[in-house]
């Protein structure tokens, strides 16, 4: 449960006022359902005083002469009192349910007023109580009374309780259709999100271009900028590299006049001349050439993944290197395994395996041989030929810029040099080994396309 | 042996074309794109260098256009651009080499050279015709290993004859692959060039077939 997840806050914030909802209901019709009770009560022991007042005889010792009709009054601790009090006298005279008991409660301080109070009965009782103070004129003088008719409370907080019981389930359920309407709400409101985002992570794998259209108002804005900001970068790399390409053509052009200006001085018997302006030549071309590639490598992020076919990426340029005078005289033995998507820039992986094919097609003796696949994890491929092959410290040299094996040979060693930095940009590596054959083998593993 | 340049830069094309003429080509230029396109497309060259940065009309879509409409002359694309991308584009749209500028000419002479030979089926550059070896590259024709005395025009003649061994070649052939555009077409020259040939290598180095033209023949001293 990530607390920053919107899924989470939202459904945090629904289950929190449903709860309290719920409480705050539950509580308030307990509430009112008391208040009824309690009023109910207090108009039956209303009417139980009236009737007990009507039983009264002011002028005898005991004021109340018969009783109340209700059986209960008759038996012990029943739950049902009333209580007579002679005021002036203190004599107290109660029902049989009361026994030995004598009922303490507050005098109204006038005739005709009512007093409601809860108070102490037999057996822990308990009780709601209402006394009416009364006055007689009798012969003898004004006698006044208290009455008090009692019931026990319990009555009301079984009630209560029961149907507090039931309204807690009747609200329990209700709360949870709350919180599934609530996680439906959440759920329904937030998918474009989730739309949105399998559409994001779609681009970083590489298996889409663009965020799609399909998405409601609220979001589409920003789609659309995210969109605009994909196609800049996309430009701007697409600029870069055209500009690259350009200042490759305007500087390339008169490095080839130089050269044939060479060629037409060693023509003309100025060997040394030629040589000097030749070797210069060649020397601008290496550096130019290796910036310029460097500048065309597709510089991304690291998260935004790439899927290139490997097989084709060693097919076209060996094709292309089986037409040339060097590779047409080769046995090429090409030894591919099923194809592998790697996470590289098209371009990028077909200047990386063109470098090394070309590489082994210029110092194999007879033949060239290609194996790729997949081991470990990654993608690799083997590029071996039978050529003079290099002692293992001559293998610490290769792709330092400028460091070449064999001198007679043109280049200036620069091809492994930007192999090397290629697959440092895209997390692949790159060995240099002894060929089965007999030459070099270079062998290179490069991270899959994710799935 | 004729060959077409199509390159605007005149300070590229002039050395190519010296260079080109001296190993025996008959050499032609072009500069636009566009008239490039329509002299491939309508004339027969046996190669043609072809610059990728044309004006008018850029040398990937030219070449593209000849082989759609089945033109399958040589075809050695020169370019500015050296990434592999670019090079594997121009030999899959029919380019038989690539070189990327700068050049050594003698380099580009020899690949040029190297295709054409390709594009006629012959897989190597020295080729037994009889008691004579015939060397395309070195331009010199040898016999039990002498190098036989020869101009650079009857060499050519007979390179070309080599290059189509397998059929006959008219005598209007002969001259437009042999000669400048601009030479006087006089039948008679090739017939003087075809005597002079069979004079230093036996009468039967070049076969005549009455009212069609000529062929490599045996070469039995």
């Amino acid at each position: 449960m990530n607390p920053r997840s919107l899924h989470v806050r939202l459904l945090g914030i629904a289950a929190l006022w449903v709860v309290i909802a719920v409480v705050l209901v539950g509580l308030a019709l307990l509430y009112l359902l008391t208040i009824t009770l309690e009023h109910n009560t207090e108009e039956d022991l209303a009417a139980g005083v009236t009737r007990l007042v009507a039983q009264i005889d002011a002028a005898a010792t005991l004021p109340v002469t018969g009783t109340l009709p209700d059986p209960q009054y008759q038996t012990p601790a029943s739950g049902q009192y009333w209580q007579v009090i002679d005021i002036a006298a203190g004599t107290v005279q109660r029902s049989r349910s009361l026994w030995d008991r004598e009922l303490e409660v507050g005098l109204p301080d006038r005739d005709g007023a009512s007093h409601l109070e809860t108070i102490d009965g037999p057996d822990a009782q308990r009780l709601v109580a209402l006394t009416r103070r009364i006055s007689f004129e009798t012969p003898l003088g004004r006698r006044s009374f208290a009455v008090t008719v009692a019931r026990d409370r319990l009555e009301i907080d079984t009630a209560v309780q029961r149907y507090a019981g039931d309204m807690a389930v009747a609200l329990l359920v209700l709360a949870l259709a709350m919180l599934a309407a609530a996680w439906a709400q959440v759920t329904l409101g937030l998918k474009p999100l989730e739309l949105l985002q399998r559409h994001v992570e779609a681009i970083r794998h590489g298996r889409a271009r663009r965020l799609g259209n399909d998405f409601p108002v609220e979001i589409q804005p920003l789609v659309g900028e995210v969109n605009d900001l994909l196609q800049a970068r996309e430009a701007s790399l697409e600029f870069a590299r055209a500009r690259a390409g350009e200042l490759a053509h305007s500087l390339k052009t008169p490095l080839a006049v130089l050269a044939a200006t060479a060629e037409q001085q060693r023509l003309a018997g100025n060997a040394e001349l030629a040589e000097t302006l030749a070797g210069l030549g060649r020397e601008l071309d290496d550096r130019i050439d290796y910036q310029l590639r460097l500048a065309r490598l597709n510089l991304r992020a690291r998260s935004h993944s790439l899927r290139t076919s490997l097989n084709q990426a060693i097919l076209r340029p060996a094709a292309v290197l089986q037409k040339t005078a060097d590779g047409e005289r080769l046995d090429w033995r090409l030894d591919l395994g099923a194809d592998e998507e790697v996470d590289m820039d098209a371009r990028d992986l077909l200047e990386l395996t063109g470098i090394l094919l070309e590489n082994a097609c210029k110092w194999a003796d007879s033949c060239v041989s290609v194996r790729s696949g997949r081991i470990d994890g990654q993608a690799f491929f083997l590029v071996a030929d039978d050529g003079p092959g290099l002692a293992p410290e001559e293998a610490a040299t290769l792709g330092i810029p400028g460091k070449r094996l064999d001198a007679s040979k043109p280049g200036h060693g620069l091809g492994l040099a930007i192999a090397k930095d290629m697959l440092a940009l895209n997390g692949g590596t790159i060995a240099f080994e002894r060929a089965a054959e007999g030459g070099m083998a270079v062998r290179v593993t490069l991270p899959l396309a994710n799935a | 042996m004729r060959m077409l340049i199509a390159e605007d830069d005149r300070r590229i094309a002039d050395p190519l074309g010296v260079a080109l003429a001296a190993a025996g080509f008959s050499v032609e230029f072009e500069s636009d794109g566009e008239a490039a396109w329509v002299r491939g497309d309508t004339e027969g060259f046996d190669g043609i260098v072809l610059d990728l940065g044309l004006p008018n009309l850029d040398g990937l879509t030219v070449l593209k256009r000849w082989r759609k409409a089945g033109r399958n002359h040589p075809v050695l694309i020169l370019s500015a651009r050296s990434s592999w991308e670019e090079r594997v584009e121009g030999i899959e749209a029919g380019a038989d080499d690539y070189v990327v500028k700068p050049f050594r000419v003698e380099e580009v002479v020899a690949r040029l050279r190297a295709i054409v030979r390709r594009s006629a089926g012959i897989a190597s550059a020295r080729i037994a015709v009889g008691d004579y070896l015939i060397d395309l590259d070195r331009m010199q024709v040898l016999r039990g290993g002498v190098p036989m005395p020869m101009t650079p025009q009857e060499f050519r003649l007979l390179a070309y004859l080599v290059h189509q061994r397998h059929r006959v070649v008219t005598q209007l052939e002969i001259t437009e692959h042999l000669y400048q555009q601009d030479f006087e077409r006089d039948s008679n020259s090739v017939e003087v060039l075809v005597g002079r040939v069979r004079r230093r290598l036996g009468s039967s180095i070049i076969e005549t077939r009455r009212g069609f033209g000529y062929t490599l023949g045996a070469g039995r001293t």
